[in-house]
């Protein structure tokens, strides 16, 4: 099992952090939003960096249109003369663009997984509708888009080996049939997607006027929401919005059981984790809770 | 046959012969709903069934499972599919959740194998379990790509053709230009969202199922709906904003930051059709629910698409015809729609309801579909809003 740091920024500095901390594995690119997708400049410098370094990459990629399309197919022309990497695909336009290329590995991203436990109210609103006393269908809740096997074998046959997926306790009994069907698990700590927009809340909360002129306020910024009907609360940061969680010793060994390959420490301004020693830190945490 | 039924059918067949125009689609959920779309002038209609089984305690979004967007049967299907026919009209299935299950495996493949039985046309798909399902069937109907495959490039929709899809309905969150450049490329029809229901967030991605809501804060909700005469919902509502920093949360501002809703693309209708969309989607299977009668909402959209289409179609009309067209057909669904509200006020025996016209609702709002991304502003509070009483 190892531990992974995801930049959300092309940042070289950020970089820099992510290398230097303790993680096996450094993750860079864009996971949720097209136009943060590094240049080819910044990615050939961040996997050199990263190589240096001894460390394993895996490249990040977001759900993307045709002029992002074009961006990419120069990158993993790139990526693909350097070796076998893992590319995190969140759209099916670049899980057929991979197809072309031998040295890649479609690695599936969160927005290609279908999650109903990222819900913020399920259990709420389950048991207001007393759906969670209806035998058989209160699990269903509790599974992702995968636990299906004619989907897991779709990606498969796609070439599909990995899949991230999050720190949701009630849907942790059936990340262990993912990992028997044969698929790495990545399980991200602390931060839930639970909606992403293509019209950027942050953005327009700043008061940014189009994509193309975006400042990307969210390189350093992010936003705690509150609304007291909802007794919840959200984090904003770029185009999606996340709840948190925090893993508790039973969560980890549960997840450990069932065998999953990777942790992934985000670095966001939601959860300060944007230096070495906080990555280092919240690693120490979690291996404190392996027992 | 009925003279009106006669009328619609050969009104019908006429534009499917001259027009280079998209076909406009129509959500129903009852029999009542499809009769008045249809009369309204949609080219197909779309609807889902609540499913039998453990199915009809399932649902995410829209369904099929457990929803008031549903037909209530599949004998309600046969009769809305049977009318659909009489008027030259299609009949689209939904089996689109993102998801599927063992456990729902029986019911949606009961869903499907009744649907075709009972004469629909095509078969709306979002996940790649259904595909296999409805794959395994056998079905001799087509696959149309659902929104929550989330189809935002050329090179998504060409997996989508050779998975066996026959049309793809486009991610809402695309620009003008960008559907022009897929449509270009695309091998197969592209459909768009043109009309209502136009979610802040990328569907498939979002997990704030409103059937899901916890009771207390759906009854809040649906009482706020009403007073205001507008969808509350978790992407509309006012949020207390605080910018996380190294010295503490700083408070910034109440506004709701996740409302990016846009509803209409009337003034886009020209370009749209420039483009080469096959269809334009029209959304609103629950607006029955929301109070309006049944389809009569939908029924009023679909009205003012006909007529703007049908003035587009004609190579002779010119732009400013177009213009003052679009403000006298703003008015007229504002007739239609208050003329509903008085029914409905009528069913229930009396009281008021607030009613904010098209033009406090769309266009003071800027909610426009496809302008640019960050376009639409943050929903303005004082909007004027009409108060119909009986």
């Amino acid at each position: 099992m190892k531990f992974s740091a995801q930049t959300t920024t092309s940042d070289i500095a950020m970089l820099r952090e992510a290398i230097g901390s303790s993680c096996e594995k450094v993750r860079f690119g864009s996971e949720f939003c097209e136009w943060k997708i590094p240049s080819l400049t910044e990615l050939e410098k961040a996997y050199s960096l990263i190589k240096d370094q001894g460390k394993d990459f895996t490249y990040v990629t977001p759900r993307v249109s045709n002029s992002s399309i074009k961006k990419l197919v120069k990158q993993l022309d790139f990526l693909d003369g350097e070796g076998k990497i893992d590319v995190v695909i969140n759209d099916l336009g670049v899980l057929n663009i991979l197809g072309r290329y031998p040295n890649l590995n479609p690695y599936l991203g969160r927005q290609l997984v279908h999650v109903p436990g990222r819900c913020p109210w399920l259990k709420r609103g389950l048991r207001d509708r007393l759906i969670e006393k209806v035998q058989g269908i209160e699990k269903v809740y509790s599974k992702t888009s995968l636990n299906y096997g004619p989907t897991i074998r779709f990606f498969q046959e796609h070439g599909v080996r990995g899949v991230d997926l999050d720190l949701i306790p009630r849907c942790f009994p059936y990340y262990g049939s993912l990992v028997k069907a044969g698929l790495n698990l990545s399980v991200h700590l602390q931060l839930v997607p639970v909606t992403l927009t293509r019209k950027c809340h942050t953005a327009r909360f700043l008061g940014e006027v189009a994509p193309g002129t975006c400042s990307k306020p969210c390189n350093i910024r992010a936003f705690r929401l509150k609304n007291e009907r909802l007794e919840l609360e959200f984090f904003l940061h770029e185009n999606a919005v996340f709840r948190f969680t925090e893993p508790s010793r039973k969560d980890i060994e549960e997840l450990l059981r069932n065998d999953i390959s990777e942790f992934v420490i985000t670095m966001s301004p939601i959860t300060r984790i944007l230096t070495r020693e906080k990555i280092d830190g919240l690693m120490l945490q979690t291996k404190s809770l392996m027992g | 046959m009925t003279r009106m039924s006669s009328r619609i059918k050969e009104s019908n067949q006429k534009r499917s012969k001259t027009r280079r125009i998209p076909k406009i689609l129509a959500p129903v959920n009852s029999f009542e709903g499809a009769v008045k779309v249809i009369d309204a002038g949609a080219d197909e209609i779309y609807c889902g069934v609540t499913m039998t089984g453990k199915g009809k305690y399932f649902g995410l979004y829209r369904g099929p499972g457990a929803s008031p967007a549903q037909l209530p049967s599949y004998d309600d299907l046969e009769k809305v599919v049977q009318h659909a026919h009489l008027h030259g009209v299609k009949v689209v299935l939904v089996a689109n959740e993102p998801f599927m299950s063992e456990e729902l495996e029986e019911g949606v493949r009961n869903h499907i194998r009744v649907g075709v039985d009972k004469g629909v046309d095509a078969l709306m798909i979002g996940d790649m379990g259904v595909l296999s399902i409805a794959r395994n069937l056998g079905v001799d109907v087509p696959f149309i790509a659902s929104t929550y495959f989330v189809s935002m490039n050329s090179e998504a929709i060409d997996f989508l053709r050779e998975l066996g899809f026959s049309r793809v309905v486009l991610e809402r969150h695309l620009t003008l230009h960008e559907i022009s450049e897929i449509v270009k490329r695309s091998k197969i029809d592209i459909e768009v969202f043109c009309h209502y229901g136009g979610c802040s967030n990328i569907n498939a991605s979002c997990y704030f199922y409103h059937l899901r809501m916890p009771d207390r804060i759906k009854r809040e909700w649906q009482m706020m709906t009403k007073s205001l005469g507008r969808h509350t919902a978790p992407c509309t509502i006012l949020y207390d904003v605080y910018e996380m920093t190294d010295s503490g949360d700083k408070r910034c501002g109440n506004a709701p930051v996740m409302d990016a809703l846009t509803y209409c693309s009337l003034c886009h209708i020209q370009a749209l059709v420039q483009a080469g969309v096959a269809g334009l989607k029209i959304v609103g299977r629950l607006r029955q629910w929301h109070g309006y009668g049944a389809g009569r909402g939908v029924a009023a959209d679909v009205k003012i698409y006909r007529k703007l289409l049908d003035l587009v179609a004609k190579a002779s009309t010119r732009p400013e015809s177009i213009r003052l067209a679009i403000s006298s057909l703003r008015e007229e669904y504002d007739h239609l729609m208050i003329e509903e509200c008085r029914r409905a006020l009528r069913a229930q025996g009396g009281g008021a309801v607030k009613y904010l016209p098209f033009y406090e609702f769309y266009c003071r709002q800027k909610r426009c579909i496809f302008s640019n991304l960050f376009n639409a502003p943050y929903k303005e509070h004082d909007l004027k809003s009409r108060e119909i009483r009986l």
